[in-house]
């Protein structure tokens, strides 16, 4: 069965029966008049979600910058935020997109993202002992682009397929099979 | 028969096959232990995504991102390769490799779409254009005309930028708030001939490595713009060369005239900013479909 959150559920939000998109509306409102003090509180609500998704759709080092440049240019684009939806669901949204604008510039510059089946093959077996999260996040990083991206957002973000193929300019099918492809490589990591 | 129901395991974990389907699979997977080691595989694997813990952004972002905001900067970082052995610590401290300091951000709310910039940096262009053509016409009568040699800042001259400090230093456009007017750091009357035209250009340095920059960058998203948007830059950014090029020859001739001064750079501004919404345009084309 599927679930839903990513564009409906924030985590952290709505979680007491307040709809999401009336939590961050006073600090939304005060930062969209210049009030940095709000946006602020803005960024300590929402930067743990949207560094780690930089962070797992692209790479650990790049997720810094890359989370900086969501915020400025959440800041700038502030004005235009209509509150139609939550906050967090806009900047999830605007995120995505800054996101798979820099993978492009990732992929041409590093090389770093690899569409090979058994690119995890390479990683060293994990230790016994091993911190499990922190090794399933370096499996995740290293998981072919188009798998990762679907992964990520899927199961780890709550976006549903159809969704994905919008964001990310391809079928439906195509994001189930990439999905598959993630979740097969990662079972096979973790049984090794 | 098994690959196919192994190729549709996830469809199933997910609950996104249709009843018959269902049925099928689950007869199947009564029958074939692969199928259902496979299965269980794969159910761990999403729970453990579901349990990803979420680590807090590095303590010293925000500080980058306030700095930038309050310099009424917009910044973007230009992914450089960063050592994958570095910490991120270490690398949130010494911040990106290479970061271009954008320009301003005209109190943070308002921004120019491209074909309004196209249109600001021709009306500047032309307008202030027009009236330096017309001093170098007023000079010609009085400057003998020859090969016009602008002096150029040696390599290690720093430029206003340079001695920048904070994590967002580097390559930038005078502190992010666009050239500042000549006449503010040029002394005309003691700074004359030669001596103007150096500190002019030194002046210019920090506009001349941002645009250097952002042409790199440019030139290797140019695929995410389309031919005729790029054609029109293209042909808009040599107008606008045109302008700065009759800039520093008055300059040149009258090196004390404020008003050159001023509109040089503020040519080399837009120019700056021009590209700034080219490149920002071609990274974020994805948002605008």
């Amino acid at each position: 069965m599927s679930y839903s959150g990513g564009l409906t559920m924030t985590p952290g939000q709505g979680s007491e029966g307040t709809p999401a998109k009336y939590l961050d509306r006073e600090d939304v409102a005060l930062a969209a008049r210049g009030d940095v003090r709000a946006f602020a509180r803005l960024y300590a609500a929402h930067s743990a979600r949207i560094f780690n998704l930089a962070r797992r759709m692209t790479t650990s080092e790049a997720a810094v910058d890359i989370t900086q440049d969501i915020f400025l240019r959440a800041w700038e684009k502030l004005g235009t935020f209509r509150g139609e939806s939550a906050f967090g669901t806009w900047l999830h949204r605007l995120a995505v997109n800054v996101i798979l604008a820099r993978r492009a510039t990732l992929r041409t510059e590093q090389g770093r993202f690899l569409d090979e089946e058994g690119i995890l093959d390479a990683l060293p077996a994990r230790p016994g002992g091993s911190d499990l999260g922190m090794d399933f996040e370096r499996a995740i990083e290293h998981l072919p682009d188009g798998a990762k991206a679907v992964f990520v957002l899927y199961d780890v973000e709550g976006y549903q397929h159809e969704e994905i193929a919008g964001i990310l300019g391809i079928s439906s099918g195509t994001s189930k099979a990439q999905l598959h492809r993630a979740r097969m490589i990662l079972r096979r990591y973790l049984t090794r | 028969m098994q690959d196919r129901w192994m190729e549709r395991l996830s469809e199933y974990l997910d609950g996104e096959m249709d009843r018959a389907e269902r049925v099928s699979l689950e007869t199947h997977l009564g029958e074939c232990g692969e199928c259902s080691a496979a299965l269980e595989g794969l159910s761990r694997v999403r729970a453990r995504a579901r349990e990803l813990r979420q680590a807090p952004a590095p303590p010293a972002l925000w500080p980058r991102i306030e700095a930038a905001i309050a310099q009424g900067q917009d910044a973007t970082a230009v992914a450089g390769p960063t050592s994958a052995a570095e910490p991120r610590a270490a690398a949130v401290a010494a911040g990106p490799a290479r970061v271009i300091r954008l320009g301003s951000m005209r109190g943070g709310r308002h921004s120019f779409s491209l074909p309004e910039l196209l249109a600001a940096c021709l009306a500047v262009a032309i307008v202030s254009g027009g009236l330096v053509y017309a001093l170098l016409r007023h000079q010609a009568s009085t400057v003998v005309p020859g090969p016009v040699t602008v002096a150029r800042a040696p390599e290690t001259q720093p430029s206003p930028s340079a001695a920048g400090t904070g994590p967002l230093s580097g390559p930038g456009i005078d502190g992010g708030r666009g050239i500042a007017p000549a006449s503010a750091t040029i002394e005309p009357a003691v700074r004359t001939g030669a001596g103007a035209v150096y500190a002019a250009r030194a002046e210019e340095t920090p506009h001349e490595e941002a645009i250097s920059e952002l042409r790199k960058v440019l030139a290797r998203q140019r695929d995410q713009l389309d031919p005729a948007t790029i054609r029109t830059l293209e042909s808009n950014l040599a107008i606008i060369d045109l302008a700065i090029d009759q800039a520093r020859r008055a300059l040149a001739a009258d090196s004390a005239n404020t008003y050159v001064k001023e509109h040089l750079a503020e040519t080399m501004r837009r120019k700056v900013e021009l590209l700034q919404r080219a490149t920002m345009l071609a990274s974020t084309s994805e948002e605008t479909r």
